[in-house]
């Protein structure tokens, strides 16, 4: 570690942001905190916001082979009780728009994960080929989307398909390839057989089925009745999933679903992820990545650590 | 979608519509949320009152149920959920508080489901998510303030022109439409001419200006020196006045025609050229900083 940049100063304390420099599936990104997929990154304006925000990298909106128009709204509400629900029902401009999303993320100077979604191993390969040829910097396989009949989570659910799927694209392209998976049963074993298909790191969790029903009108509030649910009530649950696939793999593991501020992160990462993404808490705070890095940087200080990665699931026990 | 609505109205249970407000229930404020976390949340509101002010708009008056929704800022606006048949959003034409309950009035015409179940919503229970977006601040000691609207974007200049009569400044307010029978009792029931210089167009040369509101305004903006200019309406109408108010030396106000999908600043809908997100930095802008917006750049639909 040559020289030590220092992050703002706030009480006398400062930590290193060059302590937070981290390598989650073969990608080396400046600190651990993307966006999730999803938000935001669906045009190459939307990339630009998105690098304005302050991520290490840049995880575009899931690609599927053709346009998508979604549901109509409201696709996405927020929460009495917290939390975010959406069913955007996976709206995207197709693989055509790939490699304009991809230049816009790297005019920003920022790696761009591209995020696919196809309904079978076929339709991942020929996604993750044409962003291999655009310049991504890695592939997401979203084999955990629970609002869009024939993709994500009817996929990731069952590991053997997890398997083929992931499988199938490590064999097509040579960049990283990320798998996300969702909350079910079997997530573990889903892992497991991401890894086995050769995946170089897992993504944790998606949003997670939920409902919202308003009380006076008696109807539910989403569009597709049914949604996923993101930002801090599914923290917990995330956190469970990344400690007991960590504990069983020991992989590269990114940490989703309700990282909100430093702590949350820090969470995540002593859980066994390397990196984290953000998506839901972005609604309440644009300034919420800087805090978060910040904050990450006086943590690995005060712990005594000469890197993030030196905590990377420090709280697991085997 | 008139019948999911009709449902809402009258098909509850053994056939009485929801009453919140006359039974004195509501929904407690979440005080465990962040307060944009509050705003985005959906609140109630009855309908109250829906009237057709003229051959082309609609106005219609919501009372929120939840006593801790936030009062709209200037030109902040919010979304409307018609359940079952779609989620809009609106300009706050007017807002006022009474016996501590919030009254917002909406000037809208029909375009789509939505609308067209706004029109037929008189009665009904809504949900109200905002108030939304950037308030916009006027100075009423920078002068004279010229004002511009097409069509239904006088529902959001009206409280512009309110409040900076209100801190002494009547505004020159030019409200352009395509026939003067669109006009009918909309400067009364918003109070335009109580608060501001009315120069009404019409496409049809039946009302006031024979023509454009952007070439009356245009005549108008050559024929003094503003404090200010705020203008709203159709992009084409934004380009068009804002390029030639900006090769003038004047950076007007812009309010973004809505192209919002979900309110939140999350499913990159309303993203504009350069990373701006309408619907938490806007709808208002400088002319200057959204002009490749309006020349028609902008996201993948």
């Amino acid at each position: 570690m040559a020289v030590t940049r220092r992050a703002v100063s706030d009480g006398g304390f400062c930590g290193r942001l060059d302590a937070l420099r981290v390598v989650v599936g073969g990608l080396r990104l400046e600190h651990p905190v993307m966006n999730a997929s999803g938000v935001l990154g669906s045009s190459p304006a939307g990339i630009a916001k998105l690098a304005s925000l302050g991520f290490s990298a840049v995880v575009t909106k899931t690609l599927t082979p053709e346009p998508r128009e979604g549901f109509s709204p409201p696709i996405i509400v927020q929460l009495p009780t917290g939390g975010i629900l959406n069913a955007v029902g996976l709206a995207n401009p197709g693989r055509g728009a790939i490699p304009a999303l991809v230049s816009a993320g790297r005019e920003a100077g920022l790696p761009v994960i591209v995020s696919i979604g196809g309904r079978d191993a076929g339709e991942f390969a020929g996604l993750a080929e044409v962003a291999e040829d655009a310049g991504a910097a890695a592939v997401e396989l979203n084999l955990s989307c629970p609002n869009a009949r024939g993709y994500g989570m009817e996929l990731g659910s069952d590991p053997r398909v997890v398997r083929e799927v992931v499988r199938a694209v490590d064999s097509t392209v040579g960049i990283p390839v990320m798998a996300k998976l969702g909350l079910s049963d079997r997530v573990v074993e889903s892992a497991g057989a991401a890894l086995e298909g050769g995946a170089d790191a897992l993504v944790l969790i998606n949003t997670v089925r939920a409902t919202y029903i308003d009380v006076y009108t008696l109807r539910p509030v989403l569009t597709a009745t049914h949604g996923g649910l993101s930002g801090p009530p599914i923290h917990p649950i995330a956190v469970r999933v990344v400690y007991d696939v960590f504990r069983e793999y020991g992989c590269d593991i990114v940490g989703v679903g309700g990282v909100h501020d430093w702590a949350s992160a820090a969470e995540f990462i002593a859980a066994g992820a390397k990196a984290v993404q953000i998506g839901t808490a972005v609604a309440y705070d644009e300034g919420v990545v800087r805090k978060v890095v910040e904050g990450l940087a006086r943590w690995v200080e005060v712990m005594g650590a000469s890197s993030v990665s030196d905590l990377v699931g420090a709280a697991v026990r085997a | 979608m008139a019948e999911a609505l009709s449902r809402v109205s009258v098909g509850i249970g053994r056939g009485a519509r929801p009453r919140p407000e006359v039974l004195g229930l509501s929904v407690s404020e979440p005080d465990h949320l962040p307060s944009r976390a509050k705003d985005l949340l959906l609140k109630h509101a009855v309908v109250n009152l829906v009237e057709r002010v003229s051959r082309r708009y609609y106005l219609a008056r919501l009372g929120i149920i939840e006593g801790w929704f936030r009062e709209p800022g200037l030109t902040q606006f919010i979304m409307i959920w018609l359940p079952g048949v779609d989620y809009v959003p609106m300009s706050v034409a007017s807002h006022w508080v009474s016996g501590g309950r919030h009254f917002i009035e909406i000037l809208f015409d029909v375009r789509g489901e939505g609308t067209e179940a706004l029109a037929r919503s008189e009665g009904s229970v809504v949900g109200v998510a905002g108030p939304l977006g950037r308030a916009l601040e006027v100075d009423p000691l920078s002068g004279p303030h010229l004002i511009v609207a097409g069509g239904s974007a006088i529902a959001a200049v009206a409280r512009i022109a309110a409040a900076l009569a209100n801190a002494g400044s009547k505004p020159t307010l030019v409200w352009g439409v395509r026939s003067g029978a669109d006009i009918g009792s909309v400067p009364e029931r918003l109070g335009l001419r109580d608060v501001a210089e009315l120069v009404l167009c019409s496409e049809d040369c039946s009302v006031g200006f024979c023509g454009r509101a952007s070439d009356a305004a245009l005549e108008l903006f050559r024929s003094r020196r503003w404090g200010g200019v705020v203008l709203a309406g159709p992009r084409q109408m934004l380009l068009t006045l804002s390029t030639e108010m900006l090769r003038e030396g004047v950076d007007p106000i812009v309010i973004t025609e809505s192209m919002v999908k979900c309110g939140t600043g999350l499913c990159g809908e309303c993203v504009l050229p350069g990373g701006v997100t309408l619907c938490r930095s806007g709808p208002a802008f400088r002319a200057s900083e959204v002009l490749n917006h309006l020349r028609g750049a902008g996201g993948w639909r």
